[in-house]
């Protein structure tokens, strides 16, 4: 400091003051700049960059899914939307750009006053009005609309649009000054209550009302507030707006060219302003509908035609191709976020790291934006993140030419089990126009009406359509090659009763959406005493050549408990009498000996014989892409509850047991392989999952020279059926030259289906298991028809018409 | 005019001793101030250039074309009021001053139409003369400087307390009158620039020292008149200076994006091409204009920053020299006013642009775009080389104070 006071002048001394304390604000400048160009420069510079950038995600497709014969059954369709951006339907659009350009334009802007500068945009507003209207005459010219149709819609949605947001407005104005009344202390009641008592016609509006009783409290400045968030756009104010949807393909390319191109004067204007074509692809089922012809000369000679009947089949497979929704819902997006922190390999195939992306962050390339398409049933909800395709990516540099580009992935393809003609020829077989799954008078299921009770009357007269389901394995893969229910439902909704009431009714007794094939558990009744024969011997509790003798009923001092088929229906027959000597576990499968099977069921106890039905798959997981049943074991599905008396219920199959048709084709399967069980699957490229259960080769031959006896024995259960009481002619069942059948038939005592509390359905699911080969058994079929009655005649004639399927579709 | 009329306005005096050459210093140090002037409006056209045009457009842009129209018409008013000799601008001090009152007075009128006085961004700051806006503070701060400087010369008063009264009612009514409008930069800068006037006349530092703790106290005080948008800028930058990126999308966008380009531009800065680019579409507002500090760093990084803070020290050091070497007491007080102005208001809008000072609209002198913002800046300069060129004279009547002293 001494310099300073070396200088003899005051005034000289101040002016070094002056200029120190500008030098020091400089510095101080100075000081900042270095901090940030030099400390904070790469940061900062990296942020300034990342706003020349724009990205774009480009559309993907979701994958196809497939049949076992390649044959397609989903895939994505594409479609346009013309749409116009919203600005462009207002017409705000000319006059925003005519502002822009009008100043852009003028090199003397800043000398003109304001009428000046408001004339220079009026004339330049038929310009850009004409822009515009580019655009309009386009879209008509290419959907071959009349201007006037194209512009009535174009004032359709503008008018719906602003009653919209007109809506919008109050209702946020009346939050906000509720909001603001809040912060006063008011409450939402009192103020209601007050703005009730005001009596002045012209405050129309709760808000108006508010804003009298907050009277001056409302100041400019909080008025301010109020207007900005009530006045922030609404989505629709800017997004496009749909003008005509679903074009045919050529229209969208053809305005997909024309959004790309520039205005001839203005290269940073579009030629048609606004225009935007959509991607509004949808997805397609091409076999959700087929035509099956059927041999009517195969059928039942009731049913017996010659030629042909064509069926239109509709929802083929829909049980489990299920379906797709648009439009996004909180818990998708929850979902998949799941999804993405459980599976590491589908992290790490969806996930992106964007090349500006400071933070680094992974981004999801199939994360899901309102109105994309999702997967709502069946496999294109279970399979939806292998289904679902992960968008592309294009990222502009704004100070450079070469775009960054990273493809779209379609989604994956997905290749069934299924033979989708052998499925639409089986569900055509169970449609009731066939009569083989609406009721006939040979069915005797009047045998139900017990004249002695008045509430006994017949549910199901003849003619009425009872649902059913089928299921067929290929023994040697585990392949389900046909998966069955019906009712199904066509997927426009239209086989459905219009009248709510009728239609409630109708879901509660056919329940349509239920996929019965695997997804609704019933009592398996005799078919099960196939696998309770084999598990007996497993366990050592019977030999191969053991007779158990048939006294009629199971417990010797009563007689009208746990009594054998025969002994009820031919009043006192045992089949000891009939045979001429006690069964053994063949002849109990041919005759289908109760008695035989309750005395197994005794043997195994409560453990055995529910590790019996356990081995064979019931109470375990399928493992299938889809909501299914894994059966039940036990009284409320606790194995651990079975008591003895349930246990010889379930050595015939009833009592505390339930399975699905894939759990008896399967275990059938099963039995054929001797023993190896292999998990029936649906997807193509699931690797087999086999467990050998350790079945003595000679039980296994027993047991399937049963089911052979069963069904070519003409004391078998499953051979004949009488059609006509009176001339008691019997017809086979099975009748297909060449092919051998072993198969049991199963007439399983149901719960009575109530629907509003009132009993509906009534009495026995007709069961028939088969197995099907030209020498060995190659297929396992298993139906189901609720309700239905006698296994052999209801369940029987179609078993066999489906091994005549399995023959015209050429696996046999 | 007759030449010896001439004569006499460049003397400043009838008269006078030698020849009219002789009573010039050609070589003075208010050249180096005229010269970094000029080096910043140079700086100022290109950075104006890479804030208007996209690096797709080829020429100039015509914002750019226009304020090398405005450094020309700076440069020929310097020269025009190189002319007379300072001193007779004594003379129209005081009407000058009032006519600038009066037209701060009209542009507070509310019903003068919107054609005439056009409020920008929200101010009643400019009167549209036809050919082009002007902008009566800006006169306002060259009459103001020169009624202060005309009142102070030969005076005692202020050397009390009381005497600063008179001064200070000199400066609060425009100063009164631009807040008003409001623009409060423009009013911010009569302060540092009076508390100069009076520092080099001569008042008792212990006086102004006073004044400031008393207006720091009292500052707090005026909070509740500030208006909500200046009320919301301050907190914010005392948000922003806390390390707060709260306000980065809203009130404190265009701080965070100026301070984002200069930090983007480095030790040496980027190319033009990346430089126009980055501007554009980071979408800083005001680029062209009072964040043109911005551009000029973005594009040749802390090394041109520093430069040009070092031009405005040489325009500084120069002003100052030039009033040293002053031996008139109203050259004195004069050049220290104008230095002020200039000085103070580079470094508040430096300082808003990187961050250190609230955003409160002040030009850049010589770069920002703008025709009166150049034409004041030029005529101030003017009016220092002016000081400048006269040749030291012994004082005429009395000499400034501190010689008595």
């Amino acid at each position: 400091m001494g310099f300073v006071f070396d200088i003899r002048s005051v005034f000289l001394r101040r002016l070094l003051l002056v200029l120190a304390a500008i030098a020091l604000g400089l510095a101080t400048l100075a000081a900042q700049s270095a901090r940030l160009t030099i400390l904070k420069g790469d940061e900062l510079l990296e942020a300034a960059e990342a706003k020349l950038v724009r990205e774009t995600w480009t559309p993907t497709v979701r994958g196809r899914i497939r049949d076992r014969a390649g044959r397609v059954l989903a895939f994505d369709r594409p479609a346009f939307d013309i749409a116009v951006d919203y600005d462009v339907i207002t017409g705000e659009w000319a006059e925003r750009k005519a502002a822009y350009y009008a100043r852009r334009t003028s090199d003397d802007w800043s000398q003109l006053d304001n009428t000046q500068r408001r004339q220079r945009v009026s004339e330049m507003i038929p310009a850009f009005r004409a822009r515009e209207n580019r655009t309009w005459s386009l879209i008509a010219d290419a959907t071959g609309m009349t201007l006037s149709e194209v512009d009535a819609r174009r004032l359709d949605v503008r008018d719906e649009v602003r009653d919209l947001a007109a809506t919008v407005r109050s209702i946020r104005e009346r939050r906000e000054l509720f909001d603001y009344a809040g912060t006063l202390g008011y409450t939402r009641d009192e103020l209601m209550r007050r703005a009730k008592e005001i009596n002045r016609p012209d405050l129309m509006s709760d808000a108006d009302r508010v804003r009298f009783i907050l009277a001056e409290e409302i100041t400019r400045e909080v008025e301010d507030d109020i207007e900005d968030s009530v006045n922030q756009a609404l989505r629709e104010e800017v997004i496009p707006h749909v003008i005509e949807p679903a074009v045919a393909d050529e229209v969208g390319f053809r305005l997909r060219r024309a959004e790309a191109e520039a205005d001839p004067e203005f290269d940073d204007l579009p030629m048609y302003p606004g225009l935007r074509v959509l991607d509004s692809g949808d997805r397609a089922y091409p076999l959700d509908t087929i035509e099956v012809e059927v041999d009517r000369s195969l059928f039942p000679q009731p049913l017996r035609r010659d030629g042909t009947q064509v069926v239109e089949v509709q929802g083929v497979a829909r049980h489990i191709l299920g379906s797709v929704r648009r439009g996004i819902f909180r818990e998708d997006v929850d979902r998949r976020s799941l999804a993405m922190t459980e599976d590491a390999d589908l992290a790490a195939r969806a996930t992106a790291v964007l090349p500006n992306d400071e933070e680094q962050t992974p981004r999801d390339r199939g994360r899901y934006f309102a109105g994309d398409i999702v997967g709502s049933a069946g496999l294109e909800k279970s399979l939806e993140d292998d289904l679902r395709g992960l968008r592309g990516l294009r990222v502009d540099r704004l100070d450079d030419d070469t775009p960054l580009v990273l493809a779209p992935d379609p989604g994956r393809d997905i290749t069934l089990t299924l033979d989708i003609m052998l499925q639409a020829r089986i569900q055509a077989l169970l449609e009731p126009e066939t009569g083989l799954t609406s009721v006939q008078p040979w069915h005797d299921n009047s045998e139900l009406v017990r004249p002695e009770d008045p509430r006994s009357e017949l549910l199901m007269p003849v003619g009425t359509a009872m649902d059913a389901a089928a299921v067929v394995i290929d023994i040697e893969t585990g392949d389900l090659l046909a998966l069955v229910s019906t009712p199904t439902l066509a997927r426009d909704g239209s086989d459905l009763p219009v009248n709510a009431a009728q239609r409630e009714h109708y879901i509660d007794l056919h329940r349509p959406y239920t996929n019965r094939a695997i997804a609704f558990p019933s009592p398996p009744g005799s078919i099960a005493k196939a696998l309770v024969a084999c598990a007996a011997h497993r366990e050592g509790l019977l030999q191969i050549d053991e007779r158990i003798s048939c006294t009629g009923h199971f417990h010797p001092n009563r007689p009208t408990m746990l009594r054998c088929w025969i002994f009820k229906h031919f009043n006192g027959v045992t089949h000891d009498m009939d045979l001429g000597h006690a069964p053994d576990a063949a002849e109990a499968l041919k005759v289908s000996c109760n008695i035989f099977f309750y005395t197994l069921g005794q043997r195994l106890g409560p453990e055995g014989i529910a590790a019996a039905y356990r081995a064979f798959g019931v109470g375990e997981d399928l493992g299938l892409p889809l909501p299914s049943v894994d059966g039940w074991l036990g009284p409320f599905n606790r194995p651990d509850a079975i008591s003895e008396g349930d246990a010889i219920q379930m050595g015939i199959g009833q009592g505390t047991v339930a399975w699905t048709p894939v759990h008896a084709a399967d275990s059938f399967a099963t039995i054929a392989r001797g023993g190896l069980r292999i998990k029936p699957r649906l997807l193509a490229d699931q690797d087999p999952v086999a467990t050998d259960l350790g079945l003595d080769p000679a039980i296994v031959e027993a047991t399937l020279r049963g089911l052979d006896l069963a069904v070519n024995d003409p004391r078998g259960t499953a051979h004949s059926i009488e059609y006509d009481h009176t001339t008691r002619e019997r017809f086979d069942i099975f009748d297909t030259p060449g092919v051998k059948i072993w198969g049991k038939t199963g007439t399983a005592t149901a719960p009575p289906l109530k629907v509003d509390d009132e009993v509906v359905r009534r009495g026995d699911h007709s069961w028939f298991v088969l197995l099907a080969g030209r020498d060995r058994p190659q297929y396992a079929v298993a139906v189901v028809v609720e309700y239905g009655g006698s296994g052999g005649r209801v369940s029987g004639p179609i078993a066999n018409q489906i091994v005549h399927a399995l023959v015209h579709e050429g696996y046999l | 005019m007759s030449l010896s009329l001439l004569e006499s306005v460049v003397r400043g005096s009838f008269g006078g001793f030698g020849t009219l050459r002789q009573s010039f210093s050609i070589v003075n140090a208010a050249w180096l101030a005229v010269l970094a002037s000029f080096a910043l409006s140079l700086v100022g056209i290109y950075a104006i250039d890479i804030a208007e045009r996209p690096f797709t457009d080829r020429g100039v842009s015509g914002t750019a074309i226009r304020q090398g129209v405005f450094l020309f018409v700076g440069l020929s008013a310097m020269c025009v009021v190189l002319v007379p000799h300072y001193r007779l601008f004594r003379y129209v001090a005081w009407p000058g001053y009032l006519a600038c009152i009066a037209l701060l007075v009209f542009l507070l009128i509310p019903f003068v139409p919107e054609s005439i006085v056009e409020p920008r961004n929200g101010a009643r700051g400019w009167i549209n003369l036809g050919v082009a806006d002007f902008q009566p503070a800006e006169v306002t701060k060259i009459a103001f400087v020169l009624t202060v400087a005309g009142y102070l010369r030969y005076r005692r008063e202020h050397r009390e307390f009381k005497g600063l009264i008179v001064p200070g009612l000199i400066a609060a009514v425009p100063v009164g009158l631009i807040t008003i409008q409001p623009d409060l930069g423009s009013a911010s800068l009569f302060v540092p620039s009076l508390f100069a006037m009076l520092l080099a006349a001569g008042a008792r530092i212990r006086h102004l020292v006073l004044i400031v703790l008393v207006a720091t106290l009292a500052a707090p005080a005026m909070w509740p008149i500030l208006q909500p948008h200046q009320k919301r800028r301050f907190i914010a930058i005392f948000e922003q200076i806390r390390g707060s990126d709260e306000g980065a999308q809203d009130i404190n966008y265009q701080s965070f994006t100026a301070q984002r380009l200069v930090g983007a531009g480095g030790l040496v800065g980027v190319s033009d091409t990346k430089a126009r680019a980055l501007t554009r579409y980071n979408q800083l507002p005001e680029a062209h204009n009072d964040m043109i500090f911005a551009v000029i760093t973005l594009r040749f990084g802390l090394l041109g920053g520093a430069v040009t803070l070092l031009l405005y020290m040489l325009w500084t050091v120069g002003a100052l020299a030039t009033a040293a070497s002053c031996k008139d007491p109203l050259g004195r007080v004069l050049v220290v006013g104008l230095t002020l102005f200039v000085a103070v208001q580079a470094v508040i809008n430096i300082g808003m642009t990187v961050g250190l000072l609230p955003i409160i609209g002040v030009t850049m002198p010589f770069v920002s775009y703008g025709g009166s913002s150049m034409l004041t800046s030029w005529l101030m300069t003017g009016l220092i080389l002016n000081v400048g060129l006269r040749r030291r004279e012994a004082p005429m009547v009395r000499g400034a104070w501190d010689e008595l002293a």
